[in-house]
C-alpha cells in the first residue's frame, strides 16, 4: 500500500482509491460497541445475582471486568484494519481505502490509550501489556518499557528490540500530517536498549542501531539513523534524513541539518550547529564547520557594530 | 578457506549456528507431535499383550493431548518466541525432555512397575530412534552439547533407569542400560559429527559473503548482508559521472603484452583504491574503460516525498553536490598524477595517457536487469555524455600532445575554481550527440614522455638501421 516509486498517474488512482466500508457510521458503531458490551457484562451480574453477598462481589470484580472487556473488545474490533496500518503516503479522508481503515484502527486505539487509567492498568501488568500490545498489532519484542503517557499509534508499524525504553511524555511519532491534505505513517525500528529520553519527539522512518540514546527534549525528524552507541544530548534538533554514525556523541542543544552525516566516533561539543547536507567524516571536518560558522558570526557581528556605529554618528 | 575462516565474525557465526539449531528443533517438534500421535494407533498391539484391557482410544488421546499438542506448541514457541536463541534452545530441550518423559507414563513405565518388565523391550528400539533423531536433526551445537545430553539424561534417561530397577528384573536392567547408554553415546557423537558439518557449512557460507562483499561493493554487500534493502531503493537525484579510458590501450596491449597486462592490473587497483578514498562508486569497467559515480551512492535518505522542506533540500543537495564536485575533480588530480607514476615504473619512466569525461546531471539509481541476472545500476543523461566527453578528449590531443586530459562538461563545473582549468570552444569540433555544449574545461596533465607504441619503435629501429 505504500507509494514509494510510482507513475503519476499510478498515485493518481492511488490516492483515489475508495474503501466500500461506511467508515463515518462504523466508527459511531464501534464507540458504542467498545464501552456497551465490557458495561452490559460488568453490570449484569449485579442485578441477576440470587444474594446480596453474591451482588457484592459482583459489583466488586464489575470494573475489572469493564476493564478488560473493554480491551478485548477495542482490540478484536481493531485487528482486521491491522493491514490498514503501513508505511505510505495517503489522503485524510475517511472514504480512501488506507485512510479509512486507518481511523476505525485508531478509534479502538485511542479507545483505551485516551483512558489513561486503564491504559495505566493494562501497561503495569506485563500479561495485560502483552495482550493489548498483540490485539494491536505490536509484533515487536515485548521487553521494552513504554511509559503510559508516550504517544504510540501505528502499533503495527512499531519495530522495537529488547529492552527498548521510552520515557514520559516522548512521542513515537510513526504518523504526521502534512500540509498538502495527506498523512504521511512510515515505521520506527528501534535497536536494542534505545532510549527514548523525557519529552522526546522521534518522527516517521527513524531507526536507531542498539545502545542509542536521546536526550531528554530532543527532536528528530523523518527517517534520520542513528548508529550503535550513539549519544545525542538534552535538547538537539536532528533534522529529517540525519545519518549520525556509530558511537557519535552530540553535544547538548546541537542542531544536525537536513540530511547531514556524522560520521563515527565525532564528539560533537554543546550548541554545535551542522548545516544541511554536511558531511562530518573527522573531527577536522567538525573543526573547520564549526570555525567556518563562528567566523560568520563574528563578521555579522561586525557588519552589525559598524551599522550602529554608523547611526549613531549620523544621529550625532 | 582458513584466511576466509579468520575474516569470519564469531559472534555471527555463533549466532547463524544457534538460529538454525532452534529453527531444526522447531520443525523436529512437529515432526514428533505427529508421530506421537500415531504411535498410540501403532503401540497398541503389544501394550494389549501385556494389558488387555487397553484400547486404542485409551492409548492415542493421552498421547495427543500429552504429547503432539506440547509438541506442537513447544514448535510455535521455538519459532515464534522473542528470547534469544540460546534461551530458545534450551527451554526447547528442558521441554522436549519433560514430554518425553510424561508419554513414557503412557501405559508403558506404569506396566513395569506393575511387574511387566519385558514391555521395555518393545519400546527399544523406539526409544533408540528418537534419539538418534533428536540429535541428528537437532545437532546442538557443541557449545551446549554437554548441557543438551545432561538435560536429556536428568529428565528422561536416569528416571528410566530407576523405573526399570523397580522393575526387578536384572536382565531387562541389564538390557537397557546397555541400550540407552549404547544409544546415548553414539547419539551425542552424532550430534557433535552433524554439528561439525553444520559449522562448517555455515563457516562456507560466511566465508563466501566475506568474498563476495569484495565484488559486490561497498553497497550491494551492505544491502544484502547487512539488511540496508533501503540502499537499493530507486532514487533519481543528480551526480556526476565520471568516465575514464587507457589511450592506444589496443595498440599498447599488442606491443608490451605481459608488461601491459601487469600494469593494468595495477592500474586497476589503483583506480580502486582512489575511487575509495574520494567517496566514488565503480559503476562499470569495460576493458580498460571505468564509469565512475561521484555523489550518487551516498546520496543518502530520499526526502522527496516530504513537502514543504524544498529549501532545506535544496541546501543539502547543493552541499552534497559541492563534495561530490571537490571529490571528483580531485580524484582525477590524483589519478593522473598517480597513473603517471605507475606507469613510469612499468614503462621505463613514461606514461599511459588517460581520457577522461566528466558530465554532472538527473540521475536514476536503482536495480536494473532480470530475475537471472540483475545489478545496481546509475542510468541518465550524464552517463551518455561522459561517454561522449571521453571521447571528444581524443581531439584535444593535438592541443595537449602527450598528455592526460579531462573534458568537464560547463555543468560540472558549477562548484570549482575554474581559473586552472582552460575553455574550449566545441562548436568547430561539436561533441558527438551533444552539439548543444558550446564549450568544456579541460584539465590535461603532462610531465613524462608518452609510452611509444610499436610503430614508433618498428620505425625507430627502421631509422637506426638506415643510419647504421
Amino acid at each position: 500500500m505504500s507509494i514509494p516509486k510510482m507513475t503519476p498517474e499510478e498515485i493518481e488512482v492511488f490516492m483515489r482509491k475508495k474503501t466500500a466500508l461506511p467508515v463515518p457510521t462504523l466508527l459511531t458503531v464501534f464507540l458504542i460497541l467498545m464501552f456497551a458490551i465490557p458495561m452490559a457484562a460488568a453490570v449484569t451480574p449485579i442485578f441477576v445475582a440470587p444474594s446480596t453477598v453474591l451482588k457484592i462481589v459482583a459489583a466488586t470484580l464489575s470494573p475489572f471486568v469493564f476493564a478488560f472487556l473493554h480491551l478485548l473488545v477495542a482490540g478484536l474490533l481493531s485487528m482486521p484494519f491491522h493491514k490498514a496500518i503501513v508505511p505510505g503516503k495517503f489522503p485524510r479522508n475517511l472514504s480512501h481505502f488506507v485512510y479509512g481503515p486507518r481511523r476505525l484502527y485508531a478509534i479502538c486505539w485511542t479507545a483505551i490509550f485516551y483512558c489513561t487509567p486503564l491504559y495505566h492498568a493494562f501497561l503495569s501488568v506485563p500479561q495485560t501489556r502483552k495482550l493489548m500490545f498483540w490485539l494491536f498489532g505490536y509484533r515487536g519484542h515485548s521487553e521494552v518499557a513504554i511509559a503510559p503517557d508516550a504517544w504510540i499509534r501505528d502499533l503495527p508499524c512499531l519495530k522495537f528490540s529488547k529492552g527498548v525504553y521510552t520515557a514520559n511524555k516522548c512521542t513515537i511519532g510513526t504518523n504526521m500530517c502534512l500540509s498538502d491534505g495527506t498523512i504521511f505513517v512510515e515505521n520506527i525500528t528501534l535497536g536494542e536498549n534505545t532510549m527514548i529520553g523525557h519529552m522526546v519527539i522521534i518522527g516517521p522512518g527513524t531507526h536507531t542501531e542498539g545502545q542509542v540514546e536521546l536526550g531528554v527534549n530532543s527532536a528528530v525528524g523523518i527517517r534520520p539513523r542513528f548508529g550503535a552507541n550513539c549519544r545525542v544530548g538534552p535538547g538537539c534538533s536532528v533534522n529529517h534524513g540525519a545519518e549520525i554514525g556509530e558511537s557519535a556523541d552530540i553535544g547538548p542543544a546541537s542542531y544536525i541539518g537536513v540530511k547531514a552525516k556524522i560520521g563515527s566516533g565525532i564528539k560533537m561539543p554543546s550548541a554545535s550547529n551542522i548545516p544541511d547536507g554536511s558531511v562530518v567524516q573527522t573531527q577536522a571536518d567538525l573543526d573547520a564547520i564549526l570555525r567556518n560558522e563562528r567566523n560568520e558570526l563574528l563578521g555579522l557581528k561586525q557588519t552589525l557594530r559598524h551599522s550602529f556605529a554608523d547611526r549613531v554618528k549620523k544621529g550625532a | 578457506m582458513d584466511l576466509v575462516e579468520n575474516r569470519i565474525d564469531s559472534n555471527r557465526l555463533d549466532a547463524l549456528l544457534y538460529r538454525r539449531a532452534v529453527k531444526r528443533a522447531g520443525l523436529l517438534s512437529y515432526f514428533l507431535g505427529v508421530g506421537f500421535g500415531v504411535y498410540g494407533f501403532t503401540s497398541i498391539g503389544f501394550i494389549q499383550h501385556f494389558s488387555p484391557e487397553a484400547s486404542v482410544w485409551s492409548n492415542t488421546w493421552p498421547r495427543l493431548l500429552f504429547c503432539s499438542v506440547p509438541l506442537f506448541l513447544l514448535g510455535l514457541f521455538s519459532r515464534y518466541s522473542n528470547l534469544s536463541e540460546r534461551v530458545r534452545l534450551l527451554l526447547w530441550t528442558i521441554g522436549f525432555s519433560i514430554v518425553f518423559h510424561v508419554t513414557s507414563w503412557i501405559y508403558v513405565w506404569p506396566l513395569v512397575l506393575k511387574g511387566y518388565p519385558e514391555i521395555l523391550l518393545y519400546v527399544g528400539p523406539a526409544n533408540t530412534y528418537l534419539f538418534a533423531a533428536l540429535y541428528a536433526v537437532v545437532a546442538p551445537p557443541v557449545a551446549v552439547l554437554g548441557r543438551f545430553t545432561l538435560i536429556v539424561t536428568s529428565i528422561f534417561v536416569i528416571p528410566l533407569f530407576i523405573v526399570t530397577y523397580l522393575g526387578h528384573s536384572a536382565v531387562v536392567l541389564q538390557s537397557v542400560l546397555n541400550d540407552m547408554l549404547l544409544a546415548l553415546s553414539a547419539s551425542t557423537f552424532l550430534g557433535w559429527f552433524v554439528d561439525k558439518l553444520h559449522t562448517d557449512i555455515a563457516k562456507f557460507q560466511l566465508g563466501k559473503e566475506t568474498e563476495a562483499s569484495k565484488f559486490l561493493g561497498p553497497v550491494v554487500s551492505k544491502a544484502i548482508f547487512s539488511n540496508e534493502a533501503e540502499r537499493l531503493k530507486s532514487v533519481r537525484c543528480r551526480g556526476f559521472i565520471l568516465s575514464l579510458d587507457l589511450r592506444n590501450s589496443t595498440e599498447l596491449q599488442k606491443t608490451y603484452s605481459t608488461q601491459w597486462l601487469e600494469f593494468r592490473k595495477a592500474y586497476f587497483a589503483l583506480v580502486g583504491e582512489l575511487v575509495s578514498r574520494h567517496n566514488g562508486y565503480i559503476q562499470k569497467t569495460v576493458g580498460d574503460a571505468h564509469v565512475i559515480n561521484f555523489g550518487i551512492m551516498d546520496y543518502g535518505v530520499d526526502l522527496s516525498d516530504i513537502p514543504g522542506i524544498e529549501i532545506e533540500l535544496e541546501a543539502a543537495d547543493n552541499a552534497r553536490l559541492k563534495r561530490a564536485s571537490h571529490s571528483a575533480f580531485a580524484f582525477i588530480y590524483d589519478l593522473f598524477h598517480r597513473a603517471h607514476e605507475l606507469s613510469a615504473q612499468y614503462f621505463a619512466g613514461k606514461s599511459v595517457l588517460i581520457g577522461a569525461g566528466l558530465d554532472k546531471g538527473w540521475v536514476e539509481r536503482g536495480i536494473q536487469g532480470s530475475e537471472a541476472h540483475s545489478e545496481l545500476d546509475v542510468n541518465g543523461d550524464p552517463v551518455n555524455c561522459s561517454s561522449r566527453l571521453q571521447e571528444y578528449s581524443k581531439l584535444l590531443l593535438k592541443e595537449f600532445p602527450s598528455s592526460s586530459i579531462l573534458a568537464a562538461s560547463p555543468f560540472a563545473s558549477d562548484y570549482i575554481d575554474v581559473t586552472e582549468f582552460k575553455t574550449i570552444s566545441t562548436v568547430e569540433n561539436p561533441i558527438r550527440n551533444y552539439q548543444s555544449i558550446k564549450w568544456v574545461l579541460v584539465y590535461s596533465y603532462s610531465n613524462a614522455e608518452e609510452v611509444e607504441l610499436a610503430p614508433v619503435i618498428e620505425l625507430r629501429s627502421k631509422i637506426q638501421k638506415t643510419a647504421a
